[in-house]
């Protein structure tokens, strides 16, 4: 398991004190360009949300389909229970300075024109010593209904707008992080701040206290 | 750069268009891909997202958000980065974002007083 250090979009050194050039207003600037950062993002994540659903929905119902076409196999043993399977995609992990994006990378698959395979009792293909990555599409024969095909393409679309849905979700959570620790510090600041201003003024109320005594003494 | 790989754990609907599309790996007995069903006992679900999740050839884990409320005190105590978690609709559970232990994190940043 893979724990990656979180890099702040901004450096705790960004949040000034009061005394220093830019003032409180600064970091409320600051703070607010974070929250506007993470409603776009938010906005972005809804939108991919949304294609997802829909992909999604498509796919299946074109597997739902090539099921009551294949009426006496099940769609998914084919594949389920196969007993070797390799991947047609990978996630290539792309790492910035502030954030990390997930791409995803498809091989291209065989012709299959060179490989054995062999029909089991299930009426499913077994494709065996492949040197290159079969089509799962494979598993169903060489002439796999249109629906699967159709399936398939959205389930593969699926796979894109999941990879783009995780890269957000990945960036949200990162600059939420940030805010947090950031609001944290600028809320420390701003209490600093006000405990000096009431020490001086306290002590400020004491000495002329004091003066009005000695004044009076006199 | 050779990529890692995306889990799944789903209805045998989810896990069958996800290894239509080529997401799924299975050799030796091992695979990134877990159905459940409604048999399924809690505790395998759970071992297969301890299982997936402490893979470190896993970049994204997918999973039907009924199936992720089952577990939901295991992915709210998920923070690590990797890999990333994406709930998704099963056919018949459509998805609700107030659901999702991610941005239920973000929801509790923002309170009324961070806009005065």
């Amino acid at each position: 398991m893979s724990n990656l250090k979180t890099t702040s979009f901004f450096k705790d050194s960004d949040f000034l004190s009061k005394n220093e050039a830019g003032s409180i207003s600064e970091n409320d600037k600051k703070l607010d360009e974070l929250i506007w950062r993470c409603m776009d993002i938010a906005e972005e994540l809804m939108r991919r949300r949304s294609v997802l659903d829909e992909v999604l929905g498509e796919g299946r119902m074109f597997l739902a389909r090539a099921s009551y076409s294949n009426a006496a196999a099940s769609t998914g043993d084919c594949l389920l229970y196969a007993p070797t399977l390799d991947p047609l995609v990978r996630v290539i992990e792309r790492r910035t300075d502030s954030k990390i994006e997930f791409d995803t990378q498809w091989l291209s698959v065989s012709s299959n024109s060179n490989s054995k395979s062999s029909s089991n009792e299930n009426g499913c293909i077994e494709l065996d010593n492949l040197s290159t990555v079969a089509d799962p599409i494979k598993a169903f024969g060489s002439m796999a209904p249109t629906s699967l095909r159709s399936s398939q393409a959205f389930f593969h679309r699926a796979v894109d707008e999941i990879a783009n849905i995780a890269s957000l979700t990945l960036e949200l959570d990162q600059l939420t992080n940030t805010y947090r620790s950031a609001k944290s510090l600028h809320d420390s600041n701003i209490r600093k701040t006000e405990e000096e201003e009431q020490k001086t003024k306290t002590l400020a109320e004491d000495s002329n206290c004091n003066e009005d005594l000695s004044e009076h003494e006199q | 750069m050779r990529g890692k790989l995306i889990a799944v754990i789903g209805d045998e609907n989810t896990c069958t268009g996800f290894l239509l599309a080529g997401t799924g790996e299975a050799k030796r007995g091992h695979s990134n891909f877990f159905v459940v069903d409604q048999d399924t006992p809690k505790n395998a679900i759970e071992e297969a997202f301890n299982k997936f999740t402490n893979d470190p050839n896993i970049s994204i884990l997918v999973i039907n958000q009924n199936i992720a409320n089952e577990i939901r005190y295991l992915l709210d105590s998920f923070t690590n980065t990797m890999p990333a978690i994406v709930e998704i609709p099963s056919k018949s559970h459509p998805y609700d974002p107030s659901k999702d232990s991610v941005l239920q994190r973000t929801q509790k940043l923002f309170n009324a007083d961070d806009f005065k």
